[in-house]
């Protein structure tokens, strides 16, 4: 009986650790996140056309300097997609959701982004912004500037 | 002999009714409003192409004239992706009140925003507004479908008709891009307005076909302080034939308020078979 009494306690006690050490961890993790603050500027040029599937590729500076991979659904109304930007310890994704503002051979445009995936550091990183821009629409050339918060 | 005659007469008869019947059931079997939607020959997937729109309105059977037309085209067609519309036309409010306005051609446009070519038909009505009474005269139009600066946050328009005969006077509709749900890339809007009433006429479109990236457009540059010409970007085919092609859906609102819908299908080009 008293045997039986012992291996519960020890039980017992191996939960307790256990929960401890989970939260210890967590509370580790919590404090290793950090926000910043992002101001990106990119230069983007084409490098494939499908219908109104754009895909651009191009350059970052800024917060998080690095290349970027684009696709992007353009319709009169709408710009909707993603682009992937690779920097220094990961990859970050980002959907967009925006409009174009002016017609004209240099369009503007504007929207909103959030975060929708990331690699390396960036693995599970949160966040959203918005953006503007403009682009050629002879040469699909675009020059887009972007701010917003990361958590990661 | 007299039943002979008769009998041949009788047939005579019959032969001439029955082309004459046949024509009055194809017209009546003919829908009232019919919608056209093509590429040319030689178009082909992931390349830029003219797209060719038509719409015919049968008068005797729709006569109250088009107010607005609203055509819906699939979001898979690069309209945006093109590079039409390299400039913009704006026209004040009270050209589009008039309807007709000043100049000729593109009535100081600039060639840098033609987006589209084609051709209408319409019936001129003139005196008392019912379908018996006017005189009709039917006209014949170059069109030109030209891109105009953001309303309201969408993409304007700005159709401009030719009259080539009888009536050589330009016409000015204001239209627009608006958005339009899934699976639709938006839908183009053409507002016809009424005449104003010291003309004592009305409009009725009767048909309207138009190439949107027409081969002719010329678009004009300046580089390196010398004027040349290019040719704008068409449509862009996507590189693969969407599921269900190239679905068009045109709404047209009539100007006693009724609407008509009619749709259509554009074949995706064939595809060019390997040497």
């Amino acid at each position: 009986m008293s045997g039986q009494s012992t291996v519960r306690q020890r039980t017992l006690w191996w939960s307790f650790f256990a929960v401890v050490l989970a939260a210890l961890t967590l509370a580790a993790g919590t404090a290793q996140a950090r926000t910043v603050n992002v101001n990106e500027r990119a230069s983007l040029h084409l490098t494939r056309k499908s219908g109104s599937t754009i895909y651009q590729a191009g350059t970052a500076t800024g917060t998080l300097p690095g290349t970027i991979t684009s696709r992007f659904h353009v319709t009169v109304t709408r710009v909707t997609g993603s682009f992937k930007v690779t920097t220094r310890g990961g990859t970050l994704t980002m959907s967009v959701n925006g409009s174009p503002r002016s017609g004209g051979t240099v369009a503007r445009f504007a929207g909103t982004m959030r975060v929708v995936g990331g690699t390396g550091k960036f693995a599970g990183a949160r966040g959203s912004g918005t953006f503007s821009g403009t682009v050629n629409r002879r040469t699909w050339a675009a020059n887009v500037s972007a701010s917003g918060r990361l958590t990661y | 002999m007299r039943i002979a005659t008769a009998a041949a007469a009788a047939l005579a008869v019959a032969a001439l009714a029955a082309p004459a019947a046949g024509a009055a059931g194809r017209a009546a079997a003919e829908p009232p409003v019919e919608l056209t939607a093509s590429l040319p020959a030689g178009a082909r997937l992931g390349a830029e192409s003219p797209v060719r729109l038509g719409l015919r309105i049968d008068p005797r059977r729709l006569p109250t004239p088009v107010r607005e037309l609203r055509l819906r085209f699939p979001a898979s067609l690069g309209i945006a992706t093109s590079g039409l519309g390299a400039a913009t036309c704006r026209r004040t409010a009270a050209e589009f009140e008039a309807v007709m306005i000043r100049g000729y051609g593109l009535a100081g446009c600039s060639p840098n925003a033609v987006m589209g070519r084609g051709t209408a038909r319409a019936e001129v009505r003139f005196g008392p507004s019912s379908t018996e009474g006017p005189i009709t005269i039917p006209e014949l139009a170059s069109v030109s479908m030209l891109a105009a600066p953001f309303d309201d946050g969408r993409f304007g328009l700005l159709f401009l008709a030719n009259g080539t005969r009888p009536f050589g006077v330009t016409l000015a509709y204001k239209g627009r891009i608006e958005p339009a749900p899934a699976p639709w890339g938006g839908a183009l809007t053409l507002l016809i307005a009424p005449v104003p009433n010291e003309f004592d006429a009305e409009i009725a479109l009767t048909a309207i076909a138009f190439e949107i990236g027409a081969p002719q457009i010329r678009y004009r540059e300046r580089r390196n302080g010398r004027t040349s010409w290019y040719r704008p970007e068409g449509v862009v085919l996507p590189s693969r034939c969407p599921r269900g092609a190239f679905p068009f859906h045109a709404q047209l609102t009539f100007a006693d308020g009724t609407t008509h819908d009619v749709r259509t299908t554009m074949r995706c080009p064939t595809p060019r078979t390997r040497r």
